[in-house]
């Protein structure tokens, strides 16, 4: 999963390394789909080594599935690759589970995937959208912190949309 | 040599609840349909306050689609809406606001219809009889006042307009009398003569009409003498528009030029825009609807068999610059069931390209991808069409 060895044109390879000390080694187009990253190459020219203390082994080689992904259905160049895109978006974001969809959307916002961050946000409206003020509460772990009275007022303000 | 990636994002302050910051839960509720997001502002007092913050409307409208308001052309009393979400096609329909806010829609009298006049960031400004309403059904929030001058006989009307001004995140409202003469010029309204006097009313500001001045648009032109808008203004740069027939009367009716009203929602002054020099006699009438393509004002024009072009005004409020940016030929299309272009035109245009069109009481959509005209659903005969998207603007 972690690099390509089949291209035979002479893509730069970058060195990733996650918290945990998990190492990656990726072709330069995947790992600049990650704005953090396309800054750093940018801006610093070649490094050996990219350190990233907040993400782990774990997701950062999820994040990194995505970019290979998009990168190489990017360099096809026919009309169909916005929709095979769209339906490897759909099967990568199905079956996560919350902790995962959690660790994966902080890792994709670290490192300013904004397209990755649009999918994973998608996914979470997806969970809220329609459902019960408590049915969001306990997905998400939420505590209610309003004052008595103060959530019936809001409640009483738009109590169309809760019916 | 090593590098560590520690951007400003590593060290923020997590939202209280839920564990994201604050920013990706302001985007992951920036995702909602409105009633959802209506509904989130109970969850907690951290949700409540990114959605009752001003900035959050404005990241809300980016995050939906695009989508299209049709006004039937009887006394329905209902608007319809049609929403084309990457070909996911969704109708439905919203009845008049009569059943809340204690702010009902008078419907008794069937000599007055709803004319809509404009939807801006998800608010429909609409009249009935002398009363202006702003409404936005997603949340179903709505305003009303009186017209700016008591209403002239039928059927003279009105006519309005309305702008979001970013500025001062407030909505206005152009409202503008009828100005007839006798005689000669009895079909036509004459909104824009010089000297008539114009209403201005924001939304924030005090419940009155503040008074301008028409200034003299026609450059006193005596060809000018008589006007006639056609459907809904149109905003784009800070600017309301209504299209414009003016000039020599060249048949009954008809006017010989087409121009563009503009009046700057900053500076409170009207201009005149020309229109392409080729839009001129009946072929002006063939210009149907104003859109926004990639910030330019464009115009969507139709001629009978089933051509359709697009010009867009490159500099804005420059004459000059209108090109010709795209033509098509329905009958050259792909469609894919026997059907009779004569009576196939369009409505308007959605961001992605494609157009919806109407024939024969039919809804049709021209998807601008596979240059493909496709059947939608029965239709009704549309009388007005603006473009709206659903907002929590107003709330």
């Amino acid at each position: 999963m972690s690099s390509s060895s089949t291209t035979t044109t002479t893509t730069r390879l970058l060195m990733l390394k996650a918290s945990d000390g998990v190492t990656f080694e990726v072709e330069e187009a995947v790992a600049t789909k990650l704005g953090a990253i396309n800054n750093m190459v940018e801006e610093e020219g070649s490094e050996d080594l990219i350190c990233l203390p907040n993400v782990n082994g774990k997701f950062l080689g999820m994040v990194l599935e995505w970019c290979k992904k998009h990168a190489n259905n990017n360099t096809n160049s026919d009309k169909g690759n916005d929709e095979v895109n769209k339906w490897w978006d759909k099967e990568f974001v199905m079956d996560l589970d919350q902790n995962t969809l959690y660790h994966l959307l902080m890792a994709a916002d670290y490192l300013s995937g904004t397209e990755l961050v649009d999918l994973l946000t998608e996914k979470v409206a997806s969970m809220i959208r329609g459902k019960k003020v408590e049915e969001i509460r306990e997905t998400f772990k939420i505590k209610s912190d309003f004052l008595p009275g103060q959530e019936e007022e809001i409640r009483k303000k738009n109590s169309w949309a809760f019916e | 040599m090593e590098l560590v990636v520690c951007n400003s994002k590593s060290a923020r302050t997590r939202g209280a609840a839920s564990g994201f910051p604050n920013d990706v839960i302001e985007e992951i509720l920036s995702r909602l349909d409105a009633q959802s997001v209506m509904r989130c502002k109970c969850v907690c007092k951290s949700w409540l306050s990114l959605i009752t913050h001003p900035s959050f409307k404005h990241r809300h409208l980016k995050n939906q689609v695009p989508g299209a308001l049709l006004r039937a052309g009887n006394l329905s009393r209902a608007f319809s809406f049609h929403v084309n979400d990457n070909g996911n096609h969704r109708f439905w329909s919203h009845p008049f606001p009569n059943d809340y806010m204690n702010h009902p829609v008078v419907m008794e009298n069937l000599n007055l219809n709803v004319i809509v006049f404009g939807c801006e960031n998800g608010v429909i400004c609409f009249s009935y009889g002398n009363v202006v309403y702003l409404w936005n059904p997603a949340i179903r929030k709505m305003k009303k006042f009186l017209s700016p001058s008591p209403p002239s006989p039928c059927p003279m009307r009105h006519l309005y307009g309305l702008g979001y001004h970013t500025l001062t995140d407030d909505f206005k409202v152009v409202g503008i009398p009828p100005m007839k003469t006798g005689g000669v010029g009895f079909y036509f309204d004459n909104n824009f003569k010089k000297g008539n006097l114009v209403g201005v009313y924001s939304l924030r500001g005090p419940s009155s009409w503040k008074t301008l001045e028409m200034p003299d648009l026609f450059f006193s032109d005596p060809n000018c003498a008589n006007h006639q808008t056609a459907f809904c203004s149109f905003v784009l740069n800070g600017f309301i528009h209504w299209l414009v027939y003016y000039g020599r009367e060249i048949e009954e009716t008809v006017l010989e030029s087409l121009g563009i009203v503009a009046f700057d929602m900053s500076t409170e002054v009207f201009k005149l825009i020309n229109s392409p020099p080729s839009l001129r006699g009946l072929e002006a009438y063939t210009a149907i609807r104003m859109f926004d393509l990639s910030g330019c004002l464009s115009l969507l024009t139709f001629k009978r068999p089933g051509l359709i072009d697009m010009w867009v005004m490159k500099e804005y409020g420059v004459s000059d610059s209108w090109t010709k940016h795209f033509s098509l030929n329905l009958s050259k299309s792909f469609v894919p069931f026997p059907t009779d272009y004569d009576f196939m035109y369009p409505l308007g245009r959605y961001s992605n390209g494609d157009l919806l069109l109407h024939g024969g009481d039919v809804f049709y959509l021209y998807n601008s991808k596979c240059n493909r005209v496709e059947y939608l659903c029965p239709g009704f005969f549309v009388m007005q069409f603006a473009t709206y998207v659903e907002s929590v603007f107003l709330s």
